[in-house]
């Protein structure tokens, strides 16, 4: 029953997780889960090398987004909002760029300096991002 | 009808949001957010937020932020607030905060950073966005422990922030300490004075320290909030008798804040603890020199769906711990025993139809009038002790 059960996994689409992707200039090759979330809440204003940091997002109730925060962050949308809000009015930080499709994410991530995003894994060949691994 | 005032004020309003716009071609680091709120409430007895017996619109929340991002340690933020609330607040527009934030240290072990100007005072878990309805889990904040009838003093600072993270294995750490001068007001006169004497607060000074402790997933944040104040009365040569001499008030507040998040379901409960010793002032303030108030409240959220949320919540007031019935004060100072201490049930409902949009409704059930302001409701005599409230609200965030 179960190994039913997983194999209906595999074939359900959306199933597979959103990715991490970088600009290509940044220079880590991987990142650890509080600091991947500390990046994504809007915390972190530059990479260890000194480049500004640029975070991207799909909007909220996207269901690519949604699943991320929760697979990767390990919080839930509505917690991860809460932070962006708190620091935005009250002065402490800025909010994220919110983009409209995975292709705009990884369009605006591979031409921004110091770009940080997320994209369901498929063939990026050819353009300017690279994956990171979460550690 | 708008004053001249008034008017010019809305246009400063206009001249910052076109001049920030201006420079926002310079740097694409550039960000504006605002808020509109506006508010309904309606009372079966006692006034919140204007004449609310006959049902009063007169609550209103417009704020405008601007941030910029000149380099990768830098970041420069400010925000204008307008709000109106009865005879509490008249709708000037004022300075919320304006601070220039230098990142100290970055890694992925955590940072550090200061910041100086004008900064919002970081108290317990919403004091620092306390205008801003998004942010806010109900209409009203649990009124023992984020009072409007004081709010001057708990909303900024002019002086400097020390703030740091600190990641460990379970969680991460993070730190605020603020010192600088506490804005005061005639309003701080009403809450910590409780009316307008001959003379004002003419100087101000003050630190919160606010530490969180959050597991890796933010399921369990525990905060504590550790500060002191002080208030400079400066009393006119002749005064009324019973009437405050020039001396210092001080304040001494500690707040201790717990919250679980679950998917579906948010546990929050928040204790309160503020010392006051007035007795420098002399006058009608020797007969009780010291006091020592108490709260706390008591808070669940049921996420029903992405886009609605329900909340009750149990809020609880001591205006002086050692005289919970109120007795004591009435002796003393005549006052009703109910003005000593107030005990609210509060259901409530939010819906975003919208990301931009957050409507709200809740209704309160209340015994005590501890924390309704004196401006509201100047005669003692016409507050009932149980009393309840509707109120409504809708806001748009840009």
């Amino acid at each position: 029953m179960i190994k039913v059960l997983a194999f209906l996994c595999l074939l359900l689409p959306g199933i597979a997780t959103a990715e991490v992707i970088v600009n290509s200039g940044v220079t880590i090759d991987s990142i650890g889960r509080q600091y991947l979330l500390s990046v994504f809440s809007m915390r972190v204003r530059s990479w260890p090398d000194g480049q500004p940091v640029r975070v991207f997002v799909l909007p909220e109730h996207h269901d690519i987004h949604r699943d991320f925060v929760k697979r990767e962050l390990k919080v839930f949308p509505y917690q991860l909002k809460t932070m962006w809000d708190r620091l935005v009015f009250s002065g402490a930080g800025q909010s994220p760029v919110v983009v409209e499709s995975q292709e705009e994410m990884i369009e605006r991530v591979s031409v921004t300096a110091g770009a940080i995003g997320y994209v369901v894994a498929a063939d990026q060949g050819g353009t300017d991002v690279k994956h990171l691994e979460v550690k | 009808m708008l004053s001249i005032w008034k008017l010019s004020r809305y246009l400063m309003l206009g001249v910052f949001v076109s001049g920030m716009s201006s420079i926002a071609s310079a740097g694409e680091q550039l960000e504006f957010n605002g808020f509109l709120t506006q508010g309904y409430f309606l009372t079966d007895h006692n006034r919140f937020n204007g004449n609310s017996e006959s049902g009063s619109f007169d609550f209103r929340e417009l704020g405008v932020n601007a941030s910029w991002k000149p380099s990768s340690q830098m970041l420069l933020t400010g925000q204008v607030v307008s709000r109106k609330a009865g005879k509490v607040d008249n709708g000037d527009l004022a300075l919320d905060y304006a601070r220039l934030d230098y990142r100290m240290i970055e890694s992925d072990m955590g940072s550090l950073g200061v910041s100086v100007g004008r900064i919002k005072n970081p108290f317990g878990f919403y004091n620092a966005t306390r205008d801003v309805a998004f942010t806010r889990p109900s209409i009203v904040l649990p009124q023992s422990l984020y009072f409007d009838k004081a709010r001057t003093l708990e909303l900024s600072s002019d002086g400097f922030m020390l703030y740091g993270n600190r990641f460990f294995e379970t969680g991460v750490l993070e730190t605020e300490l603020v010192i600088g001068k506490p804005r005061v007001d005639t309003n701080v006169e009403f809450a910590y004075l409780n009316r307008d004497w001959p003379g004002e607060f003419d100087d101000s000074r003050g630190f919160l320290l606010r530490t969180e402790y959050s597991l890796n997933d933010y399921s369990l944040i525990g905060g504590v909030t550790y500060g002191g104040f002080r208030l400079d009365f400066d009393a006119p040569g002749l005064s009324l008798p019973g009437a405050p001499g020039d001396g210092t008030i001080k304040i001494d507040v500690l707040v201790l804040s717990m919250q679980y998040n679950l998917q579906k379901w948010s546990f929050t409960g928040e204790y309160f603890k503020q010392d006051i010793d007035w007795g420098e002032l002399g006058g009608v303030y020797l007969l009780l020199p010291e006091v020592t108030s108490e709260s706390f409240y008591l808070q669940v959220e049921h996420r029903v769906s992405p886009t609605v949320s329900l909340f009750l919540r149990r809020d609880i007031l001591y205006q002086d711990k050692n005289d919970r019935d109120g007795l004591t004060a009435n002796a003393l100072f005549g006052r009703p025993p109910h003005t000593q201490y107030a005990f609210d049930w509060t259901f409530g409902i939010g819906w975003q139809p919208d990301p931009n949009w957050l409507l709200r409704a809740e209704v309160h059930n209340i015994e005590g009038t501890g924390w309704l302001s004196v401006q509201d409701n100047p005669d003692d005599s016409e507050r009932k002790e149980n009393w309840n409230m509707l109120s409504l609200q809708a806001t748009y965030r840009f």
